[in-house]
C-alpha cells in the first residue's frame, strides 16, 4: 500500500486500468455510495484523466524516452521547429473551459466561443503534431508552429508515420493523416486537401460567420457545421465518410452534387461519376493475391506475370520518412476510409515471398483506431523481414500483429488496429522480391 | 416553445466538464468521452424541439452520456459501477457544490503544468495514450506496483493542488506539486 496515497486513488488507477479484481470493485463501488467526499474525489480523479489526454503526445513520448537515456521518438529534425511552450499549448478542452466559465460569468453570445486572438478574429493553429510536419506560407517559407496559420498556408506531413491536427479556436478540428497535404486558399476557412487523407470535426457553427469549406480537386463540402468526416483520395476520385451530420455536397464549378448523410460514404470520380454506399466495416479476414490489376492509386511496385504467377515486385522510391533516400518498395493504395483489415494482437499476417538473396528488408502495416475521425496512427513493422530467407524459392512470412510492436512508431493506442496502408521495404538494395500473396488470418479466441 | 439551437450549445459547452467526467467515469477513456460529448451535443441539436426549459437540457445530457458510456463499457467487457452509484456521481455535489466546475478544470490545468516532466509523462501515457500499466512499466523499466504507486501519489498531488487552489485546503499542502515525479 502506498502510504502517499489514498484507497481512492489507488482503487480508481487500478479501475481505469481495468485491472481491479471483483472484490475490489465492490470495495469502491461501497465506497463510492456511502460517502461523498470519495464521489468528488473520484470525479476529481476522472478530470485529471481528462486533463491529461490533452497533454501533448510527442513531447511525453520524448520525456519518457529521454528517460530510459534513449533517443527521442522523433528526431529533433523531425520534430516542429519551435515547440510550444508550456504557457501557450491550447486544447479544445481548455479553450472550451475558458468560454464555459465567460459564458457562466454573463459573457453570453454564441460568437463568444468562437473567440481565441486578441483581436477576435477566428484562427486556425496547428495543435498536434508527430514526426515530420511542414508548414509553409505561399512563398514557401517555414511557418511557425506558435502562431495562426495564415491563408494560403501549406500544411503537409511527410511519412508513414506523420500527423498534424489544426484546430479553430472553437473546437472544431482537422486531422492530416500520413503523406497528406491541404492548402488555406485565400482564407483560413477553406481547405483544400491536395494530397492524402484528413478527417474533421466541425462543431455546429453559429449563423453569419464565414462559412468552414473543405474542397479536393473533385468535391467541395461547404458550410459545413456540426458534422464528423473522413476524406482522401483514392484513384483519381475523392472518398467521403460521413459519421456525424449531413452535409450539402458540390461539384467543383458549384453545382449540387447531392447530401452526404451520416453513415454513408461517397466517391466522387474525376469523369464526375457519383457512388454512394454504407460506411463499410473493415474485416478481421484478409487475402489479396495479384492475379488481378492493381487499383489505379496503387503507390509503388510494379504487378507483372512472373513464372506462373502475377506477382508484385518493387521500385525505386525517394522516401520521405529516410529523408528522400531512393529506396525500393512496395506501397499499396491508402485506404483510410474502408481499411485493409483489422487487427488484433493475435491475428497473423501471411505473406507469400520469393527473394532472389537474403537481406535487410521490414513489412510496415500503417494502422488507424477503428475511428476513422481525428484517429491516431502508428506502424505495425516486421524488420529483419528478409534476413534469413531461403534464396530463389516460395516461401512464407508468418507474424502475429503482437510481434510487430517492437519500433518507434508502434501505435500508442490499444487494438483494434486498423490497416489502411501496407509498404515492403528493402531499403537501397533490390534483393529481387516478389510478392505473390497478402493474408490475414483473423484473431485467435483466448484460451 | 422549444429553445434555439444556440442556447442550448451555450448550455451544453457550460456543462462540458460535468458530462464528459460522467462519461470518463463508466468509459475510462478520455478520448471515448470526448467522442460522446460531441455526439450528445449534435444529437441535442436534431432534438432541439423536445427541450421545454434549460433545466431540461443538462440532466436530458447526463443521461444521454452515461447510456452511450455504458455501451461503450459493454462492448469493451467492462464491468460497470452500480446504476445507484452512477445516479450519485450524476446528482449536483455535495463537498465541492459551490466551486463551478469550469473553476475546478481551471486549476487542474494550473496545476498539471506545475507536475515535472516525468509526472506528466506518465499521466500523458497512461490516459492519453491509454497505455496499461504493465505496457508502462515495460516501457520505464519499472515494475507494474511502482507504476501504480507513482499514478497514485500524482492523483493525490494534482487534488491537493486543486483543492488548494480553489481555496479548500491550506496552501502548505500543496508542496509537494513542485517536486512530484
Amino acid at each position: 500500500m502506498n502510504p502517499n496515497a489514498s484507497p481512492i486513488d489507488e482503487l480508481f488507477v487500478r479501475y481505469w486500468d481495468g485491472t481491479l479484481p471483483p472484490d475490489d470493485q465492490d470495495r469502491l463501488a461501497a465506497l463510492l455510495a456511502s460517502d461523498p467526499v470519495a464521489r468528488t474525489q473520484f470525479q476529481l480523479l476522472c478530470q485529471q484523466a481528462l486533463a491529461a489526454v490533452e497533454l501533448p503526445a510527442w513531447e511525453a513520448a520524448s520525456d519518457a524516452l529521454m528517460a530510459l537515456g534513449t533517443s527521442p521518438v522523433v528526431p529533433a529534425t523531425h520534430r516542429p521547429s519551435s515547440p510550444l511552450s508550456p504557457s501557450k499549448r491550447w486544447s479544445r478542452r481548455r479553450v472550451l473551459g475558458l468560454v464555459g466559465g465567460g459564458l457562466a460569468a454573463g459573457l453570453g453570445g454564441l460568437a463568444l466561443y468562437r473567440w481565441w486572438g486578441a483581436d477576435g478574429t477566428d484562427q486556425l493553429r496547428l495543435q498536434q503534431a508527430r514526426g515530420t510536419v511542414q508548414l509553409r506560407d505561399q512563398r514557401g517559407q517555414t511557418l511557425s508552429v506558435e502562431k495562426p496559420l495564415p491563408p494560403n498556408a501549406t500544411v503537409a506531413t511527410l511519412g508513414l508515420e506523420s500527423t498534424a491536427t489544426l484546430a479553430y479556436s472553437d473546437g472544431s478540428r482537422l486531422t492530416l493523416n500520413s503523406d497528406s497535404a491541404i492548402t488555406l486558399r485565400g482564407s483560413t476557412r477553406h481547405l483544400h486537401l491536395t494530397q492524402g487523407s484528413a478527417s474533421a470535426v466541425v462543431l455546429p457553427q453559429p449563423a453569419g460567420v464565414e462559412p468552414l469549406v473543405l474542397a479536393t480537386p473533385q468535391v467541395v463540402l461547404p458550410g459545413l457545421s456540426g458534422v464528423a468526416l473522413s476524406m482522401g483520395e483514392v484513384a483519381r476520385a475523392t472518398e467521403v465518410g460521413v459519421h456525424q451530420g449531413v452535409i450539402a455536397a458540390r461539384r467543383p464549378g458549384g453545382e449540387v452534387l447531392a447530401d452526404f448523410r451520416q453513415g454513408e460514404l461517397h466517391v466522387v470520380h474525376a469523369d464526375g461519376r457519383h457512388t454512394k454506399e454504407p460506411l463499410p466495416t473493415t474485416p478481421t479476414e484478409y487475402r489479396r493475391d495479384f492475379t488481378q490489376p492493381l487499383p489505379e492509386d496503387w503507390a509503388v511496385g510494379l504487378r507483372e506475370l512472373w513464372d506462373t504467377e502475377f506477382v508484385v515486385r518493387p521500385e525505386w522510391w525517394p522516401d520521405p520518412y529516410h529523408n528522400f533516400r531512393v529506396m525500393h518498395q512496395i506501397r499499396s493504395d491508402k485506404q483510410w476510409n474502408r481499411g485493409f483489415f483489422t487487427l488484433y494482437p493475435t491475428s497473423e499476417i501471411h505473406v507469400r515471398y520469393w527473394i532472389d538473396r537474403p537481406g535487410a528488408g521490414q513489412l510496415c502495416v500503417c494502422v488507424r483506431t477503428s475511428r476513422t475521425v481525428s484517429s491516431p496512427t502508428g506502424v505495425l513493422e516486421v524488420n529483419e523481414a528478409f534476413v534469413d530467407a531461403r534464396s530463389r524459392e516460395w516461401q512464407w512470412l508468418k507474424v502475429r500483429a503482437a510481434d510487430m510492436l517492437a519500433n518507434k512508431e508502434a501505435p500508442r493506442f490499444r487494438d483494434p488496429w486498423v490497416a489502411f496502408l501496407l509498404v515492403f521495404n528493402t531499403y537501397e538494395e533490390d534483393l529481387g522480391l516478389k510478392v505473390a500473396e497478402i493474408r490475414v488470418v483473423g484473431p485467435r479466441p483466448p484460451v | 416553445m422549444a429553445l434555439p439551437a444556440h442556447v442550448i450549445v451555450q448550455i451544453l459547452l457550460r456543462e462540458r466538464l460535468r458530462v464528459t467526467t460522467l462519461a470518463a467515469a463508466i468509459a475510462r477513456d478520455g478520448h471515448v468521452a470526448d467522442d460522446i460529448f460531441q455526439q450528445v451535443v449534435l444529437a441535442a441539436l436534431e432534438n432541439c424541439s423536445h427541450f421545454k426549459g434549460h433545466d431540461h437540457i443538462l440532466p436530458w445530457a447526463l443521461r444521454a452520456a452515461r447510456h452511450r458510456a455504458l455501451d461503450y463499457a459493454k462492448s469493451k467487457q467492462l464491468r460497470p459501477l452500480p446504476d445507484e452509484v452512477l445516479d450519485l456521481l450524476e446528482a449536483p455535489r455535495g463537498e465541492l457544490g459551490d466551486v463551478a466546475w469550469s473553476d475546478q478544470g481551471e486549476a487542474l490545468h494550473h496545476c498539471l503544468n506545475r507536475l515535472t516532466p516525468s509526472a506528466r509523462t506518465l499521466l500523458q501515457l497512461k490516459y492519453g495514450e491509454g497505455l496499461t500499466v504493465a505496457a508502462i512499466a515495460a516501457r520505464l523499466n519499472r515494475t507494474a506496483d511502482a507504476v501504480y504507486q507513482s499514478l497514485s501519489r500524482i492523483h493525490k498531488l494534482l487534488r491537493n493542488c486543486v483543492q488548494t487552489r480553489l481555496g479548500l485546503i491550506p496552501a502548505t499542502a500543496n508542496a509537494r506539486c513542485e517536486g512530484e515525479g
